[in-house]
Formats: C-alpha cells, sequence, structure tokens
C-alpha cells in the first residue's frame, strides 16, 4: 500500500510563520518594538494565521503532501530546534508515512540551554547578561557555523535511521563570508545565496520585517522546486487545496520535578 | 575472516586518565590548585603516562579489542565530547573497516561547549571564574534538573548516533543510582550503568591520589574491572583473545582549517 507523505518542518520566526498577521486585529502603523507589539505578536487570532499561512502548509500543499508538522519557533536557535525534534518526533511511529523534514538553518549564532524544565532560546545579539557573556567569548563566524554543522551532522544520523528525508536551507548569506566550506554536503542541497534572495517588490511586512504571505509565497515556491529537483518522486504530485497541518511548541517540554 | 575490533573511549579526565602520574617527574607534595600543577600535568611524560594507563587501554586488553581510541579529554563536558566524536570517528574512514565499540564515561552534567576558534572549547563550573560560566550558572533556576536535561538531550543524541552507524554501545556513570535516578528513569537504557565504581562499597581512599583527587592506577584497575563485568553481563561474546593491541589517544584539538585546505 501507498505510504502516506508527512512534512516536518523546523526552523525560526521564518518558519512558524510570522509576518502573517491578521489584519482585521492588528493595527497597520503597529511595528517591531512598540510597547504592544508583543500583545500583538501572541494574539491567538495571529499566532493562528503565522501557523497556516507560512511556507511549510503552502510547501505541503503544493507538493501534495498529506501532512505538515511545523516545529518553527519565532528565535529558535538550531540546538533548540533539535532538542524540540527529540522531545516531539524521535518517539513518534512514523512507519506509516513516508517523511521528509525541511529544516531552514537559523540564524547561526543562536544558542540554547534548558532553564527551569523549558527549552530557553538565545541570541548572540540579545542584552541578556548571558548572550553578552556568549558573544565576549564566541563572536567568529566560523565558529558559530561550525556549532550549527554539529547539530545537522546528529539530525542527518537521526534522520536516516528513521528514513526521514532531511533538506535543510538558508534564508540568508551567512555562509559566505566563512572560509570553512563545511556545507556543501547532501543535506544542503538548496543554501540560498544572497544574489538569488532577491524577494519581489512588497514581499515584507512593514511590521516586523519578515515576509508577508505573498513573501511565504514566493518562499514556497522555491523550496518545491528545489524539491522537485531533488526528489524525483515528488515531481509528479498534484497539489492540493487542504492539507492535515499541526504546529508543535515548546510548551510540551514537561518540567521536571527536582530530585526528591 | 575475524572483523578487527576497536573500542572507542569518551569521556572527561576520568577517561583522560588524569591521576596515573609519573611520579618519578612529579613531586609527591603537588596539589591540584599549586601554581605549578599545569606544567606536571601538561608534561609529556605525565600525559603519555595518563593515556597509557588509564581504563581505557585496561578495558581494550582485558576484552581483547584490536584498538583503542580515546577521545577523552579533561574538562569536557557531554556536548564537548559529542562535537570531538563527530570530528574524529563519524565519518573517519581509518575505521571503516573495524566493528566499533563504544565506551563512554558521562562527565558531570553542568558542563557545556562552544566552537572557538575552530576548536572545541568546554566550560563548566571548574571554570566558574569566567563570565560564561557564571551567567549559566545563576540562570539555573532548577539547578538539578536543567543540567539533567541538557545531559539527556545529549545522551538521545549520542544513542541514535550509535544506532544509526550500528555501533555498540556502553554508557558508564561515576553517580550514585539515588542520585541519578531521573536519568535513569529517563533515559531507559539497558547499556546504561552507574556501576563502573561504587564509591560506598570500597575504601576509595587508596583508589584515589592526593595530588588530583581522580582515580590513581588501582582505582583506574578496579573501575576497568567493573566495567568489563558489566559488559559482559550484557554480552558474553564481548571477550576475545588477542594478543596484538594497539592504542591511540585523540583527545586532541581537531583542526578544521587543517582539514579543509
Amino acid at each position: 500500500m501507498k505510504k502516506k507523505r508527512l512534512l516536518i518542518t523546523m526552523g525560526c520566526s521564518f518558519t512558524e510563520g510570522v509576518g502573517c498577521w491578521d489584519m482585521s486585529i492588528t493595527p497597520p502603523t503597529l511595528r517591531a518594538g512598540d510597547e504592544n507589539y508583543e500583545k500583538y505578536l501572541k494574539h491567538p487570532s495571529n499566532v493562528k494565521r503565522f501557523h497556516e499561512f507560512g511556507w511549510p502548509n503552502r510547501v505541503g500543499k503544493k507538493l501534495g503532501f498529506d501532512r505538515v508538522i511545523n516545529l518553527g519557533k519565532g528565535g529558535g536557535s538550531t540546538s533548540g530546534q533539535l532538542k524540540k525534534f527529540v522531545n516531539r518526533i524521535l518517539n513518534k511511529n512514523l512507519m506509516d508515512y513516508e517523511t521528509y523534514l525541511i529544516f531552514q538553518l537559523p540564524e547561526p549564532s543562536r544558542f540554547s540551554f534548558y532553564k527551569d524544565g523549558m527549552v530557553w532560546d538565545l541570541m548572540a545579539s540579545e542584552k541578556h547578561p548571558f548572550a553578552l557573556e556568549y558573544s565576549k567569548n564566541i563572536y567568529k563566524l566560523n565558529d558559530f557555523l561550525l556549532e550549527q554543522n554539529f547539530y545537522v551532522t546528529v539530525l542527518n544520523e537521526m534522520c536516516k535511521r528513521k528514513s526521514i528525508k532531511l533538506s535543510t536551507f538558508r534564508l540568508s548569506n551567512w555562509c559566505e563570508d566563512s572560509d570553512i566550506k563545511i556545507f556543501d554536503r547532501e543535506y544542503h542541497p538548496f543554501y540560498i545565496k544572497r544574489k538569488n534572495y532577491i524577494m519581489p517588490k512588497g514581499t515584507t511586512s512593514p511590521i516586523c520585517n519578515h515576509h508577508n504571505e505573498d513573501g511565504y509565497e514566493w518562499v514556497s515556491n522555491m523550496v518545491r522546486d528545489n524539491m522537485n529537483r531533488r526528489y524525483a518522486e515528488l515531481r509528479d504530485l498534484k497539489e492540493v487545496d487542504n492539507i492535515e497541518w499541526e504546529y508543535m511548541d515548546y510548551m510540551y517540554n514537561k518540567r521536571i520535578e527536582p530530585r526528591p | 575472516m575475524n572483523e578487527k575490533r576497536l573500542l572507542i573511549t569518551m569521556g572527561c579526565s576520568f577517561t583522560e586518565g588524569v591521576g596515573c602520574w609519573d611520579m618519578e617527574i612529579t613531586p609527591e607534595t603537588l596539589r591540584a590548585n599549586d601554581r605549578n600543577y599545569h606544567f606536571y600535568s601538561n608534561s609529556e611524560q605525565n600525559k603519555k603516562r595518563f593515556h597509557e594507563f588509564g581504563w581505557p587501554n585496561r578495558v581494550g586488553k582485558k576484552l581483547g579489542f584490536d584498538k583503542v581510541v580515546n577521545i577523552g579529554r579533561q574538562g569536557d563536558g557531554i556536548s564537548s565530547q559529542l562535537k570531538r566524536f563527530t570530528e574524529r570517528i563519524l565519518d573517519n574512514n581509518q575505521y571503516k573497516d573495524y566493528k566499533i565499540t563504544i565506551v563512554f564515561l558521562l562527565p558531570e552534567p553542568a558542563r557545556f561547549s562552544f566552537y572557538f576558534d575552530n576548536k572545541i572549547k568546554s566550560f563548566g563550573p571548574y571554570n566558574s571564574h569566567m563570565g560564561i560560566v557564571r551567567e549559566y550558572l545563576f540562570n539555573l533556576k532548577n539547578s538539578e534538573g536543567d543540567p539533567f536535561l541538557e545531559q539527556l538531550f545529549y545522551l538521545k543524541l549520542f544513542r541514535e548516533m550509535c544506532k544509526s552507524r550500528e555501533y555498540d554501545y556502553y554508557l558508564f556513570n561515576l553517580y550514585t543510582d539515588e542520585f541519578n535516578e531521573w536519568i535513569i528513569n529517563h533515559f531507559n537504557d539497558e547499556r546504561y550503568s552507574t556501576r563502573c565504581i561504587d564509591f560506598a562499597h570500597y575504601d576509595t581512599d587508596h583508589l584515589m591520589n592526593l595530588i588530583c583527587g581522580h582515580f590513581n592506577e588501582d582505582g583506574y584497575e578496579l573501575v576497568s574491572e567493573n566495567m568489563c563485568k558489566f559488559m559482559l553481563s550484557k554480552d558474553k561474546n564481548i571477550k576475545k583473545d588477542n594478543k596484538n593491541f594497539e592504542w591511540e589517544w585523540l583527545g586532541d584539538d581537531y583542526s578544521w582549517k587543517e582539514k579543509l585546505e
């Protein structure tokens, strides 16, 4: 019997779908950094729209997948996303599915730890004292890339074992300044160089500078084309109008009880 | 034809073999916080002795492995060891013809690592004078649980990598079962043991040395005996007769730059 096709997506805010604002509840003059920005960012109507109209569901539909699970998280780091994958996907029985994983690699200087039982993602550029200390010690692009490469290497091993087909891509040119060409690997099929990443006009949300829905449509076309090039079996699948989808957040991490 | 067997050993200073001092060159009164401690601990003669007489080669010889590659390094945490493992072992063609078994003596869980200047840099409570470590420790509200969760995450990565490559593996911990109960319950792996040494059952004074608080050679011998017992209890065929034995320590820094050039 033909297996159903499952698409798992990982990444940062660009994968969570931030930018697909619900303009019926969001003031058009809102800007990131405004006092009430967080309130609107977390508003259930916006969150629902981010998750529904970002690139993951669009790619799922365009490639005729049966189901999409999106793990992408605003502010997410490579290691934080891997923690989420281990917590939420590793023990799932995926035998009924032919599974593909697309990882939009986050900005590589981000890192994560567990804090109070939850995954805690940090950016090197944050003003948090820990991030400041981190960036005093670790500041070279190559080091960030080596760190990211480690986690992607391990993810690749896990995917091989679970027969998940892994692809990764970047939405920026983090690699180009690096003299370490460690990313030309089998699972980096569509690393997009800045010069090839010219978004059409009007595809960015002025509210947060993420893509808007037109932007995510553009990204999904690019991802679809690259997936088609890479996997012959996806080429003849028909686009579908509706798809079963699920957004998985970090909240699954159960707070652990201290040792008795 | 018999397949050659390679034992990879992973861990911190207790795996590097720190404690097997060469007493011909080391003053008996030396202590870990002495100013000249690093001079002696980094001397070539002591390093060579650490690497030769720690538990890795003892386990390798007792079980008849053809070769031991020890990537254990003092100061390393579980994440730094996993990074070393991916650099040194995972895609190393040199080892592709060997049947690989890994023994990992887990480091203290509150250590963490990042790449710095193309090399793995480990951090931990032992260098709490550093701001990054102070901030890490300060942010651990659930100070017992969070490092264990971090350790559990890396343990799962390690297990998946071993299973993906069909490497046999054994995990040991110096903590007692009671202290380690949470991780045992959540990791749930029959290859995980806290029994490489049970401090409650031995007079450990004569197994440790006063210079650095690590095991001495008698201590490492006992650790290796206990590890072998556990490994044999899981696989009675793990012991073979073998007289040719070679070993290598690969816990030093790996040069990405060199490799890529």
